[in-house]
């Protein structure tokens, strides 16, 4: 240690005895001009879409759809290679990017998405990435190319006018309306939101007392029996139930919801007259007198249909309960507030009412990139947000007070 | 430092001057490999920081 100390001090301290002064001076410049180039020719190569191309990885998956795009051959013979949409054209964050790309090749090395299978398993995990990124600089790889301030939109196709003049007023990112320009979407339905893994982790952690009211963090299967193998049902997000019973991992619960009386009744909702879902019995179930009992019936005077509030006793999974919704509604709201506000500002929550929500969500929720369950979050937290309960607690009885004369 | 007689920096035992080619030896090495290794070593560890803060506090950059 105490010999390289010295040796570099020598290195750097000890004048030179042979070699002249000049001689230094020449060669120490050519040396760092040839280290200069080196390294930029460098940079270049790993910049290039050979480079990108030999892993096999994304020369089988990427490129076959990126060469059915317009950004592979087009009218004008401009192309977007790789780099110029995933790599950043700046030098601290380029050079930030291709240290991140260790990771990619460690990857590569163990396989990580070395066949089809597991690419397409992986994929929503890297596009996520990719349009986290994008959002964040406002897709500033896209703008190099195309911006705002260059375009003419008055020749652009009549489609496109309204959406890319809204657009560039707000200075949006392309990436929010523009997924899947250059690649196949991965596929979102059944993709599960990583946002709900703090929720089963909150539920884990959850105490839970007999008799107090909790409620379902996800859909969840409801059983006849403790040992949960008589399914009867699921439960949906954010249901209220009463807990009667811990034994073991599973959880006695009450349920007290409305039905319509029509049909098998098997669709329960939170609140007399509201189409707010939760809990979606078999059918063979759902009359069975054995598990349901009727409470009380009443009509709804707007469509004339009678509503019966019922109780059941079931059981479910432990750990499915938290004591307050109001964690599934943060994820909710980010969701919406993201998802919902790319074309038009997300209508304020209370600007529709309950059942107004799940027509107008069903007409949207195609624009979005939501998965099945977040979407179904954000419709209850929509509802449940909704103008019959603007001025009451959450899960206070809306028929109470004002609500009938606030529906249109 | 110690010096010898003749005022020329003394190391370990080979302590006279190197010899011209010796001297050479240390320079390209130094010019041509050490020097390139160590822009590449900055740069890389300059990356390796960037991305890490960009995990921990930055963000994905702006
Ligand atoms: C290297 C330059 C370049 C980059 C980077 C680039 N594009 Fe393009 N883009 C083009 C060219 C060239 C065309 C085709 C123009 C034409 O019609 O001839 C095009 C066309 C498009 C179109 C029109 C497609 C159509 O159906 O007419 C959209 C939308 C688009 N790009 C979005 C994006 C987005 C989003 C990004 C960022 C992820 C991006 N582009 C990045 C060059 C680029
Ligand atoms: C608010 C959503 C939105 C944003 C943000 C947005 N676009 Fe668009 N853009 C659209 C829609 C919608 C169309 C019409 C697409 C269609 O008809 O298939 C369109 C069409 C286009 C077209 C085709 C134009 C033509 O000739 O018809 C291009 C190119 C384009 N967008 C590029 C961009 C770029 C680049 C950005 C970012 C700088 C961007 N867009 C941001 C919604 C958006
Ligand atoms: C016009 C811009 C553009 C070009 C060119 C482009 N990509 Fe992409 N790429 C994207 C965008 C945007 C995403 C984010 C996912 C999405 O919206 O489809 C993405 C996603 C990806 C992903 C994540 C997985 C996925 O499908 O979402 C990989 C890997 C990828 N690109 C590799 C490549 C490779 C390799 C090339 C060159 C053959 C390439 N890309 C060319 C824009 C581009
Ligand atoms: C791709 C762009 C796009 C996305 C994403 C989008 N919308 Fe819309 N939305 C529209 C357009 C365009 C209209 C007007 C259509 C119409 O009037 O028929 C509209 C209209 C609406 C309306 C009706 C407003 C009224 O006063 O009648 C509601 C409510 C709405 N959107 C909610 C949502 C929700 C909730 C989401 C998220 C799930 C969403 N939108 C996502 C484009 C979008």
């Amino acid at each position: 240690m105490k010999r390289l100390l010295a040796f570099i001090r020598d290195l750097f301290l000890r004048p030179s005895a042979r070699i002249g002064l000049g001689v230094l001076v020449v060669g120490g410049f050519v040396a760092g001009a040839v280290a200069w180039q080196g390294f930029n020719t460098a940079m270049e190569a790993t910049n290039e879409e050979a480079f990108c191309l030999t892993c096999h990885t994304m020369r089988d998956n990427l490129l076959p759809e990126l060469q059915k795009t317009v950004h592979w051959s087009n009218r004008t013979g401009v192309r977007a290679r790789c780099p110029d949409c995933h790599v950043p054209h700046e030098f601290t964050d380029k050079v930030a990017r291709k240290m991140q790309a260790s990771r990619e090749v460690l990857g590569q090395l163990v396989g990580t998405i070395g066949t089809r299978e597991k690419f397409n398993e992986h994929r929503i995990v890297l596009a996520r990435r990719e349009w986290r990124r994008l959002n964040a600089n406002g897709s500033r790889e896209c703008r190099a190319c195309h911006d705002y301030k260059d375009m003419d939109f008055d020749r652009m196709r009549p489609a496109s006018q309204v959406a890319m003049r809204a657009a560039a007023e707000r200075d949006q990112s392309c990436i929010g309306c523009h997924k899947g320009i250059a690649h196949q979407l991965p596929d979102l339905k059944g993709e599960h939101n990583p946002a709900f893994d703090t929720l089963v982790s909150a539920a884990a952690g959850q105490g839970v007392e007999e008799g107090d009211e909790y409620y379902a963090i996800l859909p969840r299967p409801l059983y006849r029996d403790a040992a949960l193998t008589q399914p009867v049902g699921t439960i949906e997000v954010a249901a209220r139930v009463k807990v009667l019973e811990t034994q073991g991992d599973a959880q006695r619960v009450e349920l007290e919801l409305w039905r319509k009386n029509k049909g098998y009744g098997r669709v329960w909702y939170s609140h007399f007259g509201l189409n707010i879902v939760s809990a979606i019995l078999e059918k063979e179930i759902s009359r069975d007198e054995d598990l349901v009992t009727v409470l009380e019936a009443r009509e709804d005077p707007l469509t004339g249909l009678e509503w019966q509030q019922v109780k059941a006793e079931v059981w479910l999974a432990a750990e499915s309960l938290l004591d307050s919704p109001e964690e599934i509604w943060t994820i909710a709201r980010s969701s919406y507030n993201e998802s919902c506000s790319t074309c038009h500002r997300q209508p304020d929550e209370a600007h529709f009412d309950a059942n107004a929500w799940p027509g107008l969500f069903a007409g949207m929720v195609g624009f979005t990139s939501l998965d099945d369950d977040t979407a179904k979050v954000v419709l209850k937290y929509l509802q449940t947000h909704s103008a019959d309960f603007r001025g009451t607690a959450h899960g206070a009885d809306p028929t109470l007070g004002v609500v009938q004369t606030a529906r249109p | 430092m110690r010096k010898s007689a003749a005022g020329l920096p003394a190391g370990a035992a080979d302590d006279a001057a190197p010899s011209l080619r010796r001297e050479l030896a240390t320079f390209l090495i130094l010019a041509f490999v050490v020097l390139p290794a160590l822009l590449f070593g900055a740069v890389a560890a300059y990356g390796f920081v960037v991305w890490f803060l960009q995990i921990l506090y930055l963000g994905p950059p702006t």
